[in-house]
């Protein structure tokens, strides 16, 4: 019978359980949330969300500006407090709002149940009237097919989400295609459709608010000039709604995300520490 | 059959990817027309296509009910709420606050729930699976680890100065040059996968069509 192995110290520090790195995220992430320690979020603003913000800036009173919702509820907090961060800003520039989804039918759902109850007050504020100066057409079937569509001919669709005809809707107007429409956000991850769909056909500014984890990729097509900028997520919507001077979703749960990141990051220490302890010692 | 099966979707999908093509780099507006109305008649399809799929779906369910297979029970439960979905959508409408409850309530919240389980996952694979064990796997594992750290808010405070010098420089110089080559290879494998498409050379097609 083969005696058994004596576990040494570096063993146990690469082969912790899975259920004590579970109870630790949860344990360290609640603590940090209810300690009632105030967001912190970056004091520098990032590149990406200065951009972003600069351009939304030159926005004029009445630009026809089309938000795409293309989010679903898994990654909700990833995309929408960042698109309400930048609607409310397109909202206080006055421009003129037309929110489709085309790749998630979640999306418009999502619009109507989260966003729009967030960026109420700025539209109450500003003296939006629904109709006039924005409109939800939400959930467009066909993907990149009826992206295309829509951009081509904006009166596409003869009822918007309410049901209300499109005659009846005074924004709608003399908006022919996309020629007619200053600025495309989109709210998702199909970063490449809508780069192909907007600044490849119409050679028009897009601007994405997507994951943080794909900001990776976007800033190819910054450099490229086939995306204005992006905004990075969770941590991206925060910042912008420090540029707002507001505090919201994104805001609220910043330390959280914060907290979560570094836990992942001592784990990866963690974990590798044991591993070079275990091989050093001569073990596999 | 076999002509209906194999040569007519390849010449009606030959003939539109033409136009279209065509249409793209060359302005002729009765070409842009056509080519307009067709890719509104894609919407159409794409909701047929929904249609497919979600009887399709009900029919999978069916089946396991009627011959009682595996945990059959559940598959009842699934025909309930997909039938309750569908009713009080084409019924109530997609805006009534019925379709909404049921998808905040239902749908979204097993959603959020599958999805906030990636961040123990994050952490038990990060834990187990990113170490060092060449010297390119150290590599990726330094630059990762660096790229997690200067982006987390709570150190981009503290020290401003890591994500402007070596965060940003990472994910802007090194990773972008990289990214540009794959996002070049993938637009060259997309074209090869639309042309093997067009010929009918892709295995799904050559399938479908032999029945």
């Amino acid at each position: 019978m083969k005696p058994r192995e004596k576990t040494t110290f570096w063993d146990k520090v690469g082969s912790i359980d899975n259920k004590y790195l579970y109870a630790g995220t949860i344990a360290v992430t609640m603590l940090v949330i209810f300690s009632g320690i105030p967001p912190i979020i970056a004091a520098e603003t990032s590149w990406n969300i200065q951009k972003t913000y600069d351009y939304i800036n030159t926005l004029q009173e009445g630009d026809v500006v089309i938000y795409s919702a293309d989010n679903n509820a898994a990654y909700f907090l990833a995309h929408i407090p960042g698109s309400i961060a930048v609607l409310r800003h397109a909202i206080q520039k006055r421009a003129k709002i037309i929110m489709i989804g085309c790749f998630l039918i979640d999306g418009s759902i999502m619009t109507k149940l989260i966003i729009l109850p967030q960026i109420q007050s700025v539209l109450t504020e500003y003296g939006y009237e629904y109709g006039k100066d924005w409109v939800m057409f939400g959930f467009i079937t066909g993907g990149e097919a009826a992206l295309s569509s829509f951009y081509g001919n904006l009166q596409m669709m003869k009822t918007d989400v309410f049901g209300n005809n499109i005659e009846d809707l005074p924004v709608m107007k003399d908006l022919h295609d996309l020629n007619d429409v200053r600025l495309v956000i989109q709210g998702g991850v199909f970063v490449r459709q809508q780069i192909r769909q907007v600044w490849a056909a119409w050679d028009k500014p897009l601007i994405n608010v997507g994951l943080a984890g794909a900001a990776a990729w976007y800033p190819v097509y910054v450099q490229a000039g086939q995306l204005v900028s992006f905004v990075h997520g969770w941590p991206g919507g925060a910042e912008y709604e420090k540029l707002l001077g507001y505090t919201g979703m994104a805001t609220m749960g910043v330390n959280g995300l914060s907290v979560l990141w570094m836990v992942t990051a001592v784990a990866i220490i963690i974990g590798n520490i044991g591993w070079i302890g275990k091989k050093l010692e001569g073990g596999s | 059959m076999s002509f209906v099966r194999r040569e007519l979707p390849l010449i009606l999908g030959g003939v539109l990817a033409a136009l279209v093509i065509t249409e793209y780099y060359v302005i002729i507006p009765p070409l842009t027309m056509a080519v307009s109305t067709v890719t509104e008649w894609i919407s159409i399809i794409a909701g047929i296509a929904y249609t497919l799929g979600y009887l399709t779906l009900f029919k999978y369910h069916y089946v396991n009910v009627a011959k009682r297979k595996g945990a059959w029970y559940i598959n009842i439960i699934c025909i309930l709420l997909m039938l309750i979905t569908v009713i009080v959508g084409l019924g109530l409408g997609t805006t009534s606050s019925a379709y909404e409850w049921i998808y905040w309530n239902l749908s979204a919240q097993m959603f959020i729930s599958t999805a906030t389980l990636n961040c123990f996952y994050m952490v038990s694979t990060g834990y187990s699976a990113i170490r060092a064990r060449t010297k390119e796997a150290g590599v990726f594992l330094i630059t990762s680890l660096v790229v997690l750290i200067t982006f987390t808010p709570l150190i981009t405070t503290l020290m401003p100065s890591l994500k402007k010098n070596i965060g940003d420089w990472l994910v802007g110089v090194l990773n972008t040059g990289v990214v540009r080559g794959i996002t070049i290879g993938i637009g060259v494998g997309t074209i090869a996968m639309g042309i093997r498409t067009l010929l009918g050379q892709e295995k799904a097609f050559k399938i479908a069509a032999e029945g």
